[in-house]
């Protein structure tokens, strides 16, 4: 049981008829809950309660990935271009941008962060599909 | 320099030419990071200085509070005359910088990469027979003071003359204002002459590049050129030397490193980033125009601030393991070359000097180690680098 569900559990307890009952509820749940099941306490913001089930290894679709430079934030460090030639090149005043509409093939897709994490400024922005 | 008052807290007395700041800077920046990270001096008029990378950031983002015509924290408030861009504040920034962007680009520069490889092989070649050399003064010191000549289109041979100019200003300078007017006059009535020149005879060259330019169609004054001339000769020397300086000495003092690199050169690029976070030469400085705060404290207009880039390149909240040089680190957003509108123009080409000057230097000396007894002195002020790096070569 998380502390923050231990937490919920005395709070709910400690109060109204209905408080005890969500409180029933919530040891029961932790009962049917394998190991490794989180709850994730949004009591405060919705009053409902969520759990979801962290031991189950999904097999992630593969992402899609779109760079793009921030062109505002874009001071001409050239990391990109350096790091990501295939995805990025600096223009004739040394500035960056993205190579075509961005798109990067999967192959790529370590050299798309590696530049992120290199760029002084944070001007490259990632998009995951 | 010896004479000055020694730095009593360096919370509140903080003073970059004090032996300490000189010999292990980042033990200074790590103490205040944790105890005052927005320090403050009454030496040179009144200076603060941020040491977290985002206090340092912020400051080189804001041009409203902070202003860059004084760039360097010296004595004196007197004015110098501008060296745009480095000098200009936007809204005039931003053309003053776009008109030098274009021979700094990576394509540019790419095209002085053989020309920067026969400099290296030449001050090898000389060095072939020796079993020690002084690798700053005969080697680091000498290939960005012969690439700059050559790009302004200077005899090579002018180089000693260069870095006199260049350490008088950026050291001497610090403490007497009188020396900085003496070399500005000096570079202004060299440059007057170059510049005479090539409107005679035009070359290949940034003194006729910027002749050539035409702003809204109209040429620069020669105010303006003469000012950026004294930009790219002073910024491009000492800098990239301290830089092959200090890599070169890094190598020369641990030794898996340095064995690493000669047997991997593919590594140098990443490499050369690490020694750029860790030992980034530059401190520069702005001045505070209009009061705000930074880091919960105020800052007084009228006073200065000193952006030591070397300070945010230390700090752990910005670089896992900020005191420990790994020369495979993979993420890095430094700031060496400094942050926002006035990153350093030449960073293209000071990355490719530095890349071929240890390219060529372990192809030569794969095997160099520091020579026993030396001691390599590190120079004070607005640069920092290795003075002098004995080594002995073992081939």
């Amino acid at each position: 049981m998380s502390s923050l569900h231990a937490k919920a559990q005395t709070r709910l307890s400690n109060n109204t008829p209905l408080g005890r009952g969500a409180a029933r509820l919530l040891t029961a749940i932790d009962e049917l809950a394998p190991e490794n099941s989180e709850v994730i306490d949004v009591a405060k913001r919705s009053k409902r309660r969520l759990q979801v089930n962290t031991s189950r290894d999904l097999a992630v679709p593969p992402v899609e990935l779109k760079v793009r430079v921030n062109r505002q934030r874009c001071q001409g460090h050239a990391r990109c271009a350096a790091l990501a030639p295939e995805l990025f090149e600096a223009d004739e005043f040394g500035e960056a941008h993205e190579i075509g509409d961005g798109r990067v093939s999967a192959d790529l897709h370590d050299k798309a962060y590696l530049a992120k994490a290199n760029c002084p400024e944070s001007a490259i922005d990632i998009e995951e599909r | 320099m010896n004479d000055r008052a020694p730095v009593a807290d360096w919370a509140t007395d903080f003073d970059h030419l004090d032996p300490r700041w000189v010999e292990d800077p980042p033990s200074i920046w790590r103490e205040l990071r944790q105890t005052c990270p927005v320090a403050h001096t009454d030496r040179f008029e009144g200076v603060y200085l941020p040491s977290r990378y985002e206090d340092i950031r912020a400051v080189a983002y804001d041009t409203e509070h902070f202003s860059s015509r004084r760039i360097a924290v010296r004595e004196g408030k007197e004015l110098l005359p501008p060296s745009p861009p480095i000098t200009s504040d936007p809204p005039a920034h931003r053309d003053d910088r776009k008109i030098l962007l274009p021979p700094f680009t990576p394509r540019a520069v790419a095209k002085l990469e053989p020309r920067v490889r026969a400099i290296c092989r030449e001050l090898l070649e000389r060095l072939s027979d020796r079993s020690q050399c002084d690798v700053a003064v005969e080697y680091a010191q000498e290939i960005p003071t012969r690439v700059t000549a050559h790009m302004l289109g200077i005899s090579e041979l002018e180089g000693a003359r260069f870095r006199k100019w260049v350490r008088d200003l950026l050291e001497l300078g610090v403490t007497d204002p009188g020396v900085v007017r003496r070399v500005v006059a000096e570079l202004d009535a060299f440059f007057a002459q170059e510049i005479a020149k090539r409107r005679n005879a035009p070359g290949d060259d940034l003194v006729s590049y910027l002749l050539d330019t035409r702003l809204d169609g109209e040429p620069l004054n020669e105010e303006h050129i003469s000012g950026t001339l004294r930009l790219l000769l002073i910024a491009g020397v000492d800098t990239t030397s301290s830089m092959i300086g200090a890599s070169l000495w890094h190598l020369a003092t641990y030794e898996d490193d340095r064995k690493r690199l000669a047997e991997k050169p593919d590594l140098i690029p990443t490499a050369i980033e690490e020694f750029l976070r860790a030992y980034a030469p530059v401190v520069v400085g702005r001045e505070i125009v209009k009061e705000t705060e930074i880091g919960g404290r105020r800052l007084r207009d009228g006073e200065m601030v000193m952006l030591a880039f070397g300070a945010a390149n230390r700090d752990p909240a910005m670089f896992p393991d900020a005191d420990r040089v790994i020369i495979d680190r993979t993420e890095n957003r430094h700031a060496a070359f400094g942050l926002g509108i006035h990153r350093c123009i030449g960073s293209n080409l000071a990355r490719m000097e530095i890349r071929i000057a240890l390219e060529e230097w372990l192809g030569q000396f794969p095997d160099f180690i520091l020579s026993a007894g030396a001691v390599v002195k590190w120079s004070a002020g607005t640069v920092r680098g290795p003075r002098q790096i004995p080594v002995t070569l073992r081939n």
